[in-house]
């Protein structure tokens, strides 16, 4: 052949965000963002009001 | 054979993007086990087919179109004339429509890599060439450039494979391609190219006669039974018959103004097929088969043709009222194939998987923020593991090429009560 594949392009995947908030509002704060700046992210949205603890995030990072 | 294309300013398409078929140099253990989805092209690995994905309106089916289109000017250009507007759009804002917008491909006939590129405006040809490399170096055939002065002899440049082909330049317009005209003009390169965009990269699926029809279905006939079974699992064989159709022909003689009516018997293909209720109670394809199962039986033909002959189908959503099992299969077909190539436009993310397309075979369209179209593969991230699952980071939007939808309910409540 004349030449080889192109080089690739060396891009990254976009990373996962963890955002633990208390209630709604900061729900839907982060989905006005995402609206917003047209952001290409998944929102997991479940309440856990005051019990976020270390062990809650940690065992929903593994989920 | 196809093996790189590159498209620039064509509708949404506005940067450069490239459609690579070339393989990556992948060593992993699952492309290793995908050896069919390659094929070798002088001690290089050539894909054979490659998936499209991405949000509505990101520009996929701009692609197909802008490749379509160029395409078409190799084989129609020569038809052109003085008051001809190409049938294209440049890339709509920051100043693209008054810049040229280019193609270029890399292609393979008769075992022969060549590289033909052009640029051009909505209403002229500005540049265009073609290199071969007959012992694997590249050599030139033409180029053309119209903004190097008014003679030919300033615009046109040559090699030696192309017999008098300035008498070539001298009939080709600024609307026409110079291959295009070659190929008219009985140059036997510009007939082998024309030849190559007119019949072996096809633009979606084909209308076939009768007698086309008759031979593919007698050769093919238990692939395309197969075919059928996935769409009905009821059919168990298909059957061809010629039968005799009584009609009439209109005759009128426009010497004498006289008109006449004869009876004729005209042949036609019929197909019957069977069922596994009752095997031997016939049903007519065309009238009692589902529209699905007819239009399923047209698609296997056109792809057997591809698939036989070595050509290259282009599909726009590929996914089209066909079940994603089907598509599955017609992407089988063209892994069992030798060299024939596919490139299809898809929302079917059963396919993300690394069990079924290699990291090459997979490419994103994504709508960047000037709303112009990017393009790249899966093979372009270097942090993407064989381990992880290319179905859920695609729909997470990890590679982007998703739509952006707030479908909260509180969101479309506010939407339809206003």
């Amino acid at each position: 052949m004349g030449s080889s594949r192109n080089r690739p392009k060396g891009k990254k995947i976009r990373p996962t965000f963890f955002i633990f908030c208390e209630g709604k509002t900061e729900d839907q704060y982060i989905k006005f963002l995402k609206s917003q700046y047209r952001i290409p992210i998944e929102i997991n949205s479940k309440k856990a009001d005051h019990s976020i603890s270390e062990k809650y995030i940690d065992n929903y990072k593994k989920t | 054979m196809v093996l790189e294309i590159r498209l620039r300013n064509l509708f949404s398409i506005k940067e450069e993007i490239v459609l690579d078929f070339r393989a990556g140099n992948i060593n992993t253990q699952k492309s290793k086990a995908l050896k069919h989805n390659v094929f070798d092209f002088k001690k290089s690995k050539v894909l054979k087919t490659i998936a499209l994905y991405g949000a509505n309106a990101s520009g996929k089916s701009n692609i197909i179109r802008a490749i379509s289109f160029c395409n078409a000017m190799v084989f129609a250009s020569h038809q052109h004339n003085e008051n001809t507007v190409f049938a294209f759009k440049p890339f709509k804002f920051n100043g693209y429509p008054n810049k040229p917008s280019t193609y270029f491909i890399r292609f393979v006939s008769n075992n022969i890599e060549y590289a033909y590129s052009f640029s051009l405006t909505q209403t002229e040809i500005i540049t265009e060439s073609l290199h071969y490399y007959p012992k694997g170096r590249i050599v030139k055939i033409f180029t053309r450039d119209e903004r190097h002065g008014k003679s030919k002899k300033e615009i046109y440049s040559f090699g030696s494979v192309i017999k008098r082909p300035m008498d070539v330049a001298e009939n080709t317009s600024h609307k026409t391609l110079y291959i295009s005209r070659a190929s008219q003009m009985d140059r036997i390169v510009g007939k082998e190219i024309f030849k190559y965009f007119s019949e072996t990269f096809v633009l979606g699926y084909q209308g076939f006669n009768a007698r086309s029809v008759d031979i593919l279905f007698e050769e093919n006939r238990n692939l395309i039974l197969q075919a059928l079974k996935i769409a009905d699992s009821d059919i168990i064989d298909i059957q061809k018959r010629k039968e005799l159709k009584k009609g009439k022909s209109f005759k009128a003689d426009f010497k004498t103004n006289k008109t006449s009516v004869e009876d004729i018997e005209e042949e036609y293909l019929k197909f019957i097929t069977y069922h596994k209720l009752s095997p031997k109670i016939p049903f007519d394809f065309n009238s009692e088969e589902s529209k699905g199962t007819q239009k399923l039986f047209f698609i296997i033909l056109t792809i057997l043709d591809i698939v036989k002959n070595n050509k290259i189908l282009i599909i726009d959503e590929i996914e089209s009222s066909l079940h994603t099992y089907i598509i599955e299969y017609i992407i089988e077909v063209f892994n069992a194939s030798k060299q024939a190539q596919l490139i299809y436009s898809t929302h079917n993310t059963k396919l993300l998987n690394l069990n079924k397309l290699r990291k090459d075979q997979i490419f994103f369209v994504n709508k960047k923020d000037d709303a112009s179209t990017d393009l790249y593969s899966l093979f372009d991230y270097n942090d993407f593991r064989d381990t992880m699952d290319v179905e859920k980071a695609y729909l997470q939007g990890r590679f982007d090429a998703v739509p952006f939808i707030d479908d909260s309910i509180e969101n479309i409540k506010s939407i339809i009560n206003g």
